[in-house]
């Protein structure tokens, strides 16, 4: 059965016989009597309740008045600090010669290292395998000779 | 302020009183909605003490809103779900620690034989959504768009049903003669 009738006439208030709704109402609306006793018991929890509210309304707002105001301000102390210091870019965190960071050091990392040199891109100096104190080819070299030998000693497979 | 001063204020009237601090609002508004409430929460538990029950979370409910509480609709298009909500509830709870049967739409007993009764046959055999928007607007006094906006449904689905439930009566044998 289609259910909704956007269209459908209004239906008028008595569309329901008196009898009928006379009916209804002792069937479905008998009168339930409440004790005074329920009542009061209502009422004075309300009134206890909404008196306690009241007083610590100005508690609560204030509160988070002061909240607000210390996130602000710790907000904008950390954004200061960064902007003073700046992360250094996201660099190797793993083995020495890790240079993309994703936890193996293979000859993507040589790679890698040989076109940010060429490319003169800024080298971190945890890429300094070799410790000379510099970040240069000999570097890629020792990278890319590590990576083989790694593939080497797991005999031949990859890593 | 005494009760007898908020009367003829409307609910608006006496939940702005509420907000701006003035508790004995509370007895006004709790005793204008207090039978209908209970009423209602009797019809669908089926237990007045259960319904008892339901009445003082109902208005726990409602109280604990203020200051603060704004009545975008009809108080009772508020409570409606509220008050069901709660009776099926209680009515789950009785049910788990009695094992009762669950029955929705209690009807007052009537005298077996009489109109009344096959009356109350009819309306049990109605689809539940269909004695539900019959029963709100006739038992309840709410408007169409009330139901619709307790129900959450459009107007034109309470319009449907309506016309339904009472298409249903006006052919049934058993209740054909109201219409007479």
């Amino acid at each position: 059965m289609h259910e909704d009738r956007s269209d459908s006439e209004d239906l008028p208030d008595d569309a329901l016989p008196t009898r009928l709704r006379d009916d209804l109402l002792r069937l479905h609306a008998p009168a339930v009597p409440v004790p005074p006793r329920i009542d009061a018991a209502i009422l004075s929890r309300a009134k206890a309740d909404y008196a306690r509210r009241l007083r610590w309304r100005p508690v609560v707002r204030w509160t988070a008045v002061a909240a607000s105001i210390a996130a602000i301000v710790a907000i904008t102390f950390t954004l200061r600090f960064m902007l003073h210091h700046p992360p250094s870019p996201q660099l190797a965190r793993f083995a020495p010669g890790d240079v993309d960071g994703n936890g193996r050091v293979d000859i993507l990392d040589a790679y890698l290292l040989a076109k940010r040199m060429a490319a003169g891109a800024k080298t971190d100096p945890a890429w300094d395998v070799n410790g000379d104190g510099v970040v240069n080819q000999k570097d890629v070299e020792w990278i890319a000779n590590r990576a083989v030998r790694i593939v080497d000693e797991s005999g031949g497979g990859t890593k | 302020m005494s009760l007898a001063s908020h009367e003829g204020r409307s609910d608006e009237q006496l939940v702005a009183a509420l907000n701006a601090g003035d508790s004995s609002a509370f007895d006004a508004l709790y005793y204008r909605h207090r039978d209908w409430v209970v009423r209602l929460a009797t019809r669908f538990t089926g237990s007045p003490d259960d319904a008892l029950d339901v009445l003082q979370e109902t208005f726990a409910y409602l109280f604990r809103k203020f200051p603060g509480f704004v009545l975008s609709a009809k108080m009772t298009t508020f409570l409606y779900p509220v008050v069901r909500n709660l009776s099926i509830a209680a009515r789950k709870k009785r049910t788990r620690e009695r094992g009762e049967e669950q029955i929705v739409d209690h009807a007052a007993p009537a005298d077996p034989g009489n109109d009344r009764a096959e009356l109350a046959v009819v309306l049990a055999g109605l689809p539940e959504a269909q004695r539900e928007v019959l029963l709100m607007r006739f038992v309840d006094g709410m408007s169409l768009q009330e139901i619709a906006d307790a129900l959450s449904i459009p107007e034109g689905t309470v319009k449907s049903r309506m016309h339904n439930a009472l298409g249903a009566l006006k052919t049934d044998p058993r209740v054909r003669k109201y219409f007479e």
